[in-house]
């Protein structure tokens, strides 16, 4: 009750803001496209955060408003759209669609769970290593949702009680934690980390590959893992003696899948070429256009219809990441980043690093309530200004706002896995709250670490 | 001899249910249950499609399904379990599984039955429940003089 009072609140701000904004004179050191900039920034920032119209409707807006207030032309503000992180993301939702509607994901889901043995403990570990490795390969939300009906179906066979059973709540948490974690991986886990990268690309023309991001992402979700493995081993209570009943039904789920179909074979090796592609000749073929031509195939060799891959795809979710580089490119192009960095950022007496990392630990709270996607576009563009004013290194902060708003564990609005598990009605928002926030905290001390010893390591320094 | 009706919109939290039940219930009093079966989730689907940019319509169907499908699975294993406890107990069991769309009858039957008190089990999970029906019955309860114990998952309200 309290966060939709918080959400009613920001909105009105926001509007007000926005008005103020346009009507005002402009702010010394700020071009007047500059401070229009700043308004569309504004109204669509607090309407992403308070969902008042639907993610996508809010992007379309912010593209409009731009040409329409004169902040940049509309040719150029339309061509914004066409960044090379939308296509990936188009082509790797295609591929992602192939994952599961042909039953490939799910079939890899019921392989690995089914080894995981008949203690309790060792099937939470297979939910959390299936999560987090089918989430390197598709993205969280999709795996979430195959991995669901898996989840729900171990829930009923072991006769466990919604609200009532520790195991019960722990099978979701796990369950939605363990892709959350898998997500920040790849780009294909979250398409916010191509998102943070695109908006890297057009401010500062870097890019980084598809191996060079899991090079520097690993550690993370690897060490978060671990760790949650082990508070599930020592510190959770295990309410269940004996998980064989459920074992048995999936691996008698499993079998009765059969053969591999000819569609699921078609759709190892494109999968196959296409990773290739990406970890070995992005130089000469760019990852989007691999990511595109993978969806090509997936339909020209009748994977999936297309008719199929309509239904899989939120189009919508298109419109939302295109908006979200149309917004935060204009404040780049207005000069709106670099007034920021000379008016806040360098009057900061702030150690450098102690930035990075409360820039990293607030992009971490802001994705609990608002859409990770959201988090990133509004977070980074400031991000930016801040690595002009301390010579900051902008791939560190790019990896740091994208990584950290990835790590969603607290909230069910915070990113759709949760969303799907708190659907199971198994646990409580307590529930994730006491486990989540310990999570979280160990998160970003992992994440100072990787930060403060590996990225250097690896030849990612904190400056330019 | 005393006439309770519970009414289930939630399946979570039963154990604290059954526990208010035996307290309240003495032998020979009638107790009728009604189980609600949930067929559909707005607020989940919703949720999914609009505010944080989930996959499409298909994948929300189908996990909107299992939702669903679950629900009414516990549904039907609540029934038995309220089974077993009358005869254990010895109240007399008047149980049925209703549609979302036959509230109506309940109203109706709620209005008819002259019951001594009505304990429902509301769900605090707006992506487990069709939170319209269950504003429906809260509204329409407003106006109705009877004792209500009102649980949300479990919890009684204060």
């Amino acid at each position: 009750m309290i966060f939709k009072y918080f959400k009613e609140i920001i909105k009105y701000i926001g509007i007000i803001l926005f008005i103020i904004l346009l009507l005002m004179p402009t702010m010394s050191g700020l071009e007047p496209a500059g401070q229009r900039a700043l308004a569309v920034f504004v109204l669509v920032l607090t309407l992403w955060v308070t969902h008042v119209l639907p993610l996508s409707v809010t992007s379309l807006l912010g593209i409009a408003l731009l040409p329409l207030l004169n902040v940049m032309s509309l040719e150029y503000t339309f061509s914004l759209f066409g960044s090379k992180a939308i296509f990936f993301i188009l082509g790797a939702l295609i591929l992602a669609s192939g994952l599961y509607q042909t039953g490939l994901g799910s079939r890899l889901a019921f392989k690995i769970i089914s080894f995981s043995g008949s203690s309790p403990l060792k099937l939470l570990y297979g939910i959390l290593f299936t999560a987090a490795f089918l989430s390197l390969i598709m993205p969280e939300h999709a795996v979430a949702a195959l991995l669901f009906p898996i989840v729900l179906e171990i829930a009923v066979s072991l006769d466990l009680k919604r609200l009532e059973s520790n195991y019960g709540k722990l099978l979701f948490l796990t369950m939605a934690w363990g892709t959350v974690i898998g997500g920040i991986t790849t780009y294909l886990g979250g398409a916010r980390n191509l998102l943070a990268v695109g908006l890297l690309e057009k401010h500062y023309g870097i890019s980084i590959g598809f191996f060079e991001w899991i090079k520097y992402s690993w550690p993370l979700p690897f060490l978060l893992l671990i760790v949650f493995a082990v508070i599930i081993s020592k510190f959770a209570e295990i309410d269940i003696q004996d998980t064989s009943r459920s074992l048995n039904k999936l691996k008698a789920k499993s079998e009765a899948r059969g053969d591999l179909s000819k569609a699921e074979k078609k759709l190892i090796l494109i999968l196959g070429a296409v990773v290739g592609s990406w970890l070995f000749l992005s130089n000469i073929i760019n990852i989007a256009v691999t990511a595109l031509l993978g969806g090509v195939l997936v339909v020209a060799f009748k994977v999936v219809g297309w008719q199929e891959v309509e239904a899989y795809v939120n189009w919508g979710v298109i419109l939302m990441y295109g908006g979200a580089v149309v917004v935060a490119s204009s404040l780049v192009e207005t000069g709106v980043t670099d007034w920021m960095a000379d008016r806040f950022f360098s009057q900061l007496e702030l150690a450098p690093f102690l930035f990075i990392v409360l820039l990293a630990i607030f992009t971490s709270i802001l994705t609990e309530g608002v859409s990770n996607v959201a988090s990133v576009a509004v977070i980074l563009p400031v991000a930016f200004s801040a690595a002009e004013a301390y010579s900051l290194n902008p791939v560190l902060l790019t990896l740091s706002v994208a990584l950290s708003g990835g790590l969603a564990f607290l909230l069910p609005m915070g990113t759709p896995p949760n969303a799907i598990a708190f659907s199971s009605g198994y646990y409580q928002i307590k529930d994730a709250l006491k486990w989540g926030m310990l999570l979280k905290v160990i998160g970003w001390l992992i994440y100072i670490l990787v930060a403060r010893f590996y990225w250097p390591l690896i030849g990612l320094e904190i400056f330019i | 001899m005393k006439k309770y009706m519970l009414i289930l919109f939630s399946y979570g939290g039963l154990k604290k249910i059954n526990q208010h039940l035996e307290k309240k219930l003495q032998p020979k009093d009638k107790l009728l249950v009604r189980a609600l079966m949930l067929e559909e989730v707005p607020k989940l689907f919703e949720h999914l499609i609009s505010d944080v940019g989930f996959l499409g319509e298909q994948v929300v169907s189908d996990v909107e399904d299992s939702v669903v499908d679950i629900y009414q699975e516990n549904a039907k294993d609540y029934l038995e379990e309220i089974a077993e406890m009358a005869a254990a107990k010895d109240f007399e069991l008047d149980k049925k599984l209703i549609e979302e769309q036959e509230l109506e009858k309940v109203k109706k039957e709620l209005k008819a039955s002259k019951l001594d008190g009505i304990f429902i089990n509301f769900s605090d999970n707006e992506f487990v429940s069709n939170q319209g029906k269950e504003d429906e019955l809260k509204n329409w309860l407003k106006k109705i003089k009877l004792p209500q114990d009102i649980f949300y998952d479990g919890e009684k309200k204060k």
